[in-house]
């Protein structure tokens, strides 16, 4: 007879079991738990190409997306990895992976995502993602804590960084100044593992605090201010060069413009000239310039002289006489060089005047093009003969492919095409927006 | 209703929240004890779920999946509780088994209403809530495996196995009873 209905009984006795009654100090306790604290603003790390790197702090010129850096958990990421890592075989580059966000509708929340290159495994990530450590072993979180005095109307916790193991087991908190009311916000690992970078601005920060810093990773401890951050801008990092010598942000707000800064924080070196605007594609920060492989020389896009029109341009890392990639005309909306090669994928088009729930209009028809380092071979990739426009492409690991957003309409799709034009593939079946979207990367997953 | 509730307590609205929570809060306790069989780390996981949903409830894209999302925050907070246990060393009390009672007349339904109870809590905590969500909360195969965090797939794979260890463990619990029966003639 147990046998027979043993799924019927369940349910009856489940029914006839399960005791609503709450107590109601248990909701006096969530109530009043809930209500000393503020809920989460919502963003994501920003993971760009085979490198991760993180958003600084905004300025108040877009204080929608002030930087409250989300808790980023590592929840389920090896049980991902391993999954994605198991079908490798028939992947382009075996242990890389796509992350994405899905963005709703009123954009007021994103969702992450991890996807198999060739668009099996989607996956919905819970938590987030970390930062692996150089060497793979490691991932770098990050996590909120209480301020131990919160002040009237005023943050109530305040980000430090987390270290742990890759497969997000055992974290440990670096919190080497607890109740230090700014936040350490982990931007990337430098290339030796030895320190991190960290990033500090937001709402109730003071703005003495806004800027960028490292810490020791052994313990957090050894805060080291890079740069400071004047009142009515914010420093969007893009990372470490790759020797580690040198440090890339992008200065938008009052004053924007390009830097690098030495690691010790020396020898600031301003890239971009005074009457350029380098641009800033409000849904997808930090895609308009970019470190060349070795580490010598960025690109970015940049308006010239208070026009819409964009071009790109290339520089040495300490700054020098800029030469010119892709001219105004044509326009450049991003640029991203290859992890493998003397090539830069961008997007072509234009800013617009009007708005869109994606931030600044784009207009003639964005594109999809890669262009060699030294201007040579231009080429379109994707032609928008169907009335869609393709717009910030970025790299796979190995360089062979790009990832970019294809908008038709009122959808979003992501797309991964070879670096010469061939194998465009629709990678997600659903839309992921409405609109253009950003953070997105095609990554190398750590070892399950 | 709800979803505007939703859409309030994300812009901050403390006030709507709390009438989200205290119409959760019930179903998601009755289901938090029957995974945990413990009142205090039920309600422990329930508060974590609830505080939880606050800290992040701008992270819940679509407002209209509000109870799948509690119920995924729920189960995660149940997981944690039972892991919180397993590292203070403290042993379930799985099972009255040695006490089993003996089945009188007009009294068989209650002793099969005992006898599940036994079996249930002779199940791991992620057997029970596998069982819980498909048969108290009743969620489709979809939404189950949603809220649990994993594959439909492995989802109906756990189910199937936790209902083949509630029966053996019905089955056991069966056995015992026959050879005290047989003991006593």
């Amino acid at each position: 007879m147990i046998r027979d209905d043993l799924g019927r009984r369940l349910d009856l006795w489940m029914r006839e079991t399960a005791d609503p009654a709450t107590p109601p100090a248990l909701l006096e306790a969530i109530v009043a738990t809930t209500g000393a604290r503020r809920p989460r603003a919502t963003w994501l790390v920003a993971i760009r190409g085979s490198r991760m790197g993180k958003l600084g702090a905004r300025p108040v010129v877009s204080r929608r997306r002030l930087v409250q850096l989300a808790v980023v958990v590592a929840v389920g990421l090896a049980l991902v990895a391993g999954l994605l890592l198991a079908g490798a075989g028939r992947q382009p580059g075996p242990g890389s992976a796509i992350v994405f966000v899905r963005t709703d509708a009123a954009r007021s929340a994103d969702s992450p995502f991890i996807i198999g290159p060739d668009g099996s495994l989607e996956h919905s990530l819970t938590g987030g993602l970390g930062i692996p450590s150089p060497d793979g072993k490691r991932l770098l979180l990050e996590e909120r804590v209480d301020d131990p005095a919160p002040l009237p109307d005023a943050e109530t916790s305040w980000i430090r960084p987390v270290i742990a193991n890759a497969d997000g087991s055992k974290p440990t908190l670096l919190d080497a100044y607890p109740g230090r009311r700014m936040h350490l916000a982990p931007v990337a690992w430098s290339p030796d593992g030895s320190r991190i970078l960290v990033s500090s601005g937001g709402e109730d920060v003071a703005p003495g605090d806004v800027g960028i810093y490292t810490i020791r990773t052994t313990d957090g401890g050894d805060l080291q201010r890079l740069v400071r951050t004047p009142a009515g801008n914010g420093d969007v990092v893009i990372g470490y060069s790759p020797d580690g010598t040198r440090i890339l942000f992008s200065r938008v707000g009052d004053a924007p413009a390009i830097y690098t800064v030495a690691s010790d924080g020396s020898d600031l070196a301003r890239l971009s000239p005074a009457s350029m605007v380098p641009v800033d594609l409000d849904f997808f920060d930090a895609v308009s310039v970019d470190w060349s492989p070795d580490g010598s020389q960025v690109v970015f896009a940049a308006m010239v002289g208070g026009t819409l029109a964009p071009g790109m341009y290339v520089v040495q890392a300490r700054g020098g006489a800029l030469t010119e990639l892709v001219p105004p005309a044509l326009g450049a909306l991003s640029a991203q060089w290859s992890p493998k090669r003397a090539a830069i994928a961008f997007t072509s088009g234009h800013l617009g005047t009007g708005r869109t729930p994606a931030g600044k209009e784009l207009t003639d028809s964005p594109q999809v093009w890669v262009v060699n380092a030294d201007g040579t071979g231009r080429t379109r990739l994707t032609d928008g003969s169907d009335g869609s426009t393709s717009v910030a492409p970025v790299w796979s690991p190995d360089g062979s492919r790009l990832l970019f957003q294809r908008k038709f309409g009122d959808e979003v799709t992501l797309w991964t095409i070879d670096a010469d034009g061939t194998d465009a593939r629709r990678l997600t079946i659903e839309p992921v927006a409405a609109d253009y979207v950003g953070r997105y990367a095609w990554t190398t997953l750590p070892a399950p | 209703v709800q979803r505007d509730l939703v859409v309030r307590a994300q812009a901050g609205d403390h006030e709507a929240f709390s009438a989200l929570a205290a119409g959760s809060v019930a179903r998601l306790l009755a289901a938090a004890r029957l995974i945990l069989r413990d009142e205090d780390r039920a309600q422990d996981a329930v508060q974590e779920a609830m505080v939880d949903a606050w800290l992040d409830i701008r992270g819940l894209r679509d407002p209209d999946r509000w109870g799948a999302w509690v119920h995924r925050l729920l189960l995660r907070g149940c997981y944690r509780a039972a892991k919180r246990e397993r590292n203070r060393r403290v042993v379930e009390v799985p099972l009255l088994a040695i006490d089993a009672p003996t089945i009188a007349d007009g009294q068989a339904a209650l002793a099969a209403r005992d006898q599940l109870d036994r079996g249930f809590r002779r199940l791991t905590t992620e057997q029970r809530a596998v069982l819980v969500v498909h048969h108290y909360l009743d969620l489709a195969d979809a939404e189950a495996a949603d809220a649990l965090d994993i594959p439909i797939g492995t989802f109906k794979s756990r189910l199937n196995r936790a209902t083949h260890a509630l029966r053996a463990a019905l089955e056991a619990d069966e056995r015992q009873a026959l050879a005290r029966e047989e003991s006593v003639a």
